[in-house]
């Protein structure tokens, strides 16, 4: 395409007229979004009988949120990967069943495959190539991106290259009729300043970890996700489940930053079932029967 | 020529004084330096003027100066949900309704597509899309479904929902992965950078593969270019150069068009693919080289 040069600087000039500076964000900061204190943090989850209302309320408290702008955008780029405890909440202290609290019939299954998976009875469905699911997602190691656009956020992680959509665009969850349970269900989000506010609906049932709780496809949540210094991000999750949860259960989740210095660090395909473990069975008493393979003497190092 | 290498510099010079005082967005404007023939024929022969693809890559490299990191403020606006348009198993669209494609095939490789297609026609036939691996590229460019491009100025990913088949395209300036490093990849390995609002990019480090379900395979060596541009609202056109010595006596060029699709309501979503669900798999490869499905049976309520 030719271009005039004089017609270039004309337009040049008449864009820099037309610039205006950006407004002043009226978002309130994050500590002024939620509580800092695990425990008030806690009584916030309790203070509202929904996910959708604890998302009203803090959508209220943000003054509807304010869109993003390219000229001020959070940067959460580079690796990042989950830190703390193998169970969905990281804070879990030792010998504690869960943190969660549960209702009896979830109580009781959670302690029976506990004591099942002691014995080594176990079936996990990523061992068969299933994605984990939100929320679970939140919990699974390996590297994840934090890729943030004005109308949409992306949280990539590499586990069979899960993807979650978070939706800042304004719209709203698809209209109960075209609602269906998803592995990572619809993610509509706002930002208050650099912190972006999630709420989720629309999952498949599934467990929060393997040796945590299921939850059922009527669970939600509202996740706060906030770069709280230049190595951590962390989200702080409520999940709410009236099938198997008695209250709103509130944990925290940290990413670090992974050091990529030379950049040799890179996310490639994650081609699942090229794993020799895959197909796995779970057979009649709900343990797993791996494909038969056999090792040579080469692999046997 | 020297006439035209300085019209380019000083026009680009101008450009970025012009663009610098500007200081406000230009996501729709392609202020590109590289210089692209008008016509199908002039594109294949550029092509043929370099013997690699890294051979093609750094002379647009070169004429772009290096290319320019994006400006957060003023990225290029590709938002959206798009979906290839064109003849679903076509590499090039201008094969048309032919048998061969127009790519000029080694002896070897053409023997090998023709043996392919014979075997078609008579109903045997394995693709590994049916046992969920993932197509890889170059195939990548020709599946169907849903895509969407996200731009940041140091990655740019390229998606597309079959499979949650993400590339990443590095536009940081790093390099390639040094070659005691390299092994092949279902997507390989993709740097880029930025000519205006054109997205350059060199992938190496594939694996072999086919380009489409009766498109010819290549090999391990092949190296593609890209030109990615968005041409108007809803269009983005890539242009790609394939290099791969064991298949190809020439390269390959072919145009891929990807078209926004209508969401006004913003009901479209892109949602987990999650390929071990579909019954039919898994697909066992026989040996006469045809598709077994699983066993399944079909009652009433189906």
């Amino acid at each position: 395409m030719r271009v005039s040069a004089t017609l270039v600087v004309a337009l040049a000039l008449g864009l820099q007229a037309c610039t205006a500076e950006a407004p002043e964000s009226s978002a309130p900061a994050a500590a002024e979004l939620v509580p800092a204190e695990h425990d008030a943090k806690v009584a916030l989850g309790l203070e509202h009988a929904t996910a959708v209302d604890l998302y009203a309320a803090l959508k209220a408290r943000a003054n509807g949120g304010t869109p993003l702008s390219l000229d001020d955008m959070p940067d959460w780029s580079g690796f990042w990967q989950r830190v703390g405890k193998p169970f969905f909440d990281p804070a879990q202290p030792e010998g504690v069943l869960t943190t969660a609290k549960l209702k009896p019939a979830a109580a009781e299954e959670l302690g029976r495959r506990r004591e099942r998976s002691a014995q080594g009875i176990e079936y996990d469905p990523i061992s068969d190539c299933s994605p984990p699911g939100f929320p679970r997602w939140l919990v699974i190691p390996f590297l994840r991106e934090l890729t943030v656009t004005p109308e949409q956020t992306y949280l990539f992680s590499e586990t069979v290259n899960n993807l979650r959509r978070v939706y800042t665009d304004g719209r709203e969850h698809p209209p109960e009729a075209d609602a269906y349970p998803l592995f990572y269900g619809d993610s509509i989000g706002f930002w208050s300043g650099h912190t972006l506010v999630i709420h989720t609906s629309q999952v498949r049932a599934g467990i929060f970890h393997r040796n945590d709780p299921q939850y059922s496809d009527r669970l939600e949540a509202v996740e706060v996700w906030r770069k709280t210094d230049a190595e951590t991000v962390t989200a702080d999750v409520w999940a709410y489940d009236p099938v198997t949860l008695t209250e709103p259960w509130y944990t925290q989740q940290t990413f670090k930053q992974v050091p990529n210095l030379d950049r040799s660090l890179r996310v490639d395909y994650w081609h699942c079932g090229e794993n020799p473990n895959n197909t796995v069975i779970r057979t009649d008493d709900g343990t797993s029967q791996f494909s038969d393979f056999t090792f040579t003497e080469k692999d046997n190092r | 020529m020297l006439i035209g290498a300085n019209w380019s510099r000083t026009r680009k010079v101008l450009l970025n004084v012009a663009l610098a005082a500007a200081g406000a967005a230009a996501t729709t404007v392609s202020f590109a330096a590289i210089q692209l023939p008008a016509d199908k024929a002039g594109l294949i022969e550029l092509g043929r003027q370099h013997r690699t693809a890294a051979e093609l890559y750094k002379a647009f490299e070169a004429e772009a100066d290096g290319g320019k990191r994006l400006d957060p403020a003023r990225l290029p606006d590709w938002t959206g949900v798009y979906s290839r348009q064109g003849v679903l198993f076509n590499f090039d669209q201008d094969q048309g309704r032919n048998r061969m494609p127009t790519a000029k095939l080694t002896p070897e490789y053409e023997k090998r597509l023709v043996d392919k297609l014979d075997a078609i026609a008579r109903g045997i036939e394995f693709d590994q899309l049916s046992n969920c691996a993932p197509p890889g590229h170059p195939r990548w460019m020709t599946e169907p479904f849903l895509r969407d491009f996200v731009i940041t100025p140091d990655i740019t990913y390229l998606i597309n929902e079959m499979v949650n088949d993400i590339r990443r395209i590095y536009t940081d300036g790093r390099d390639h992965v040094p070659e005691a490093d390299r092994y092949p990849l279902y997507n390989g390995d993709s740097i880029g950078f930025w000519d205006g609002a054109r997205l350059v990019i060199h992938t190496n480090q594939l694996r072999s593969g086919q380009y489409q379900r009766t498109q010819p395979e290549y090999s391990e060596q092949v190296e593609t270019v890209e030109i990615w541009e968005k041409v108007d609202e809803r269009t983005l056109v890539a242009h790609v150069w394939v290099y791969d010595p064991p298949s190809l006596v020439e390269p390959w060029y072919a145009q891929h068009t990807y078209l926004s699709l209508s969401n006004p309501d913003k009901s479209l979503r892109i949602r987990y693919w999650d390929c071990g669900e579909n019954q039919n798999n898994e697909v066992i490869q026989t040996e006469s080289g045809s598709s077994q499905f699983r066993d399944f049976t079909f009652t009433e309520s189906d």
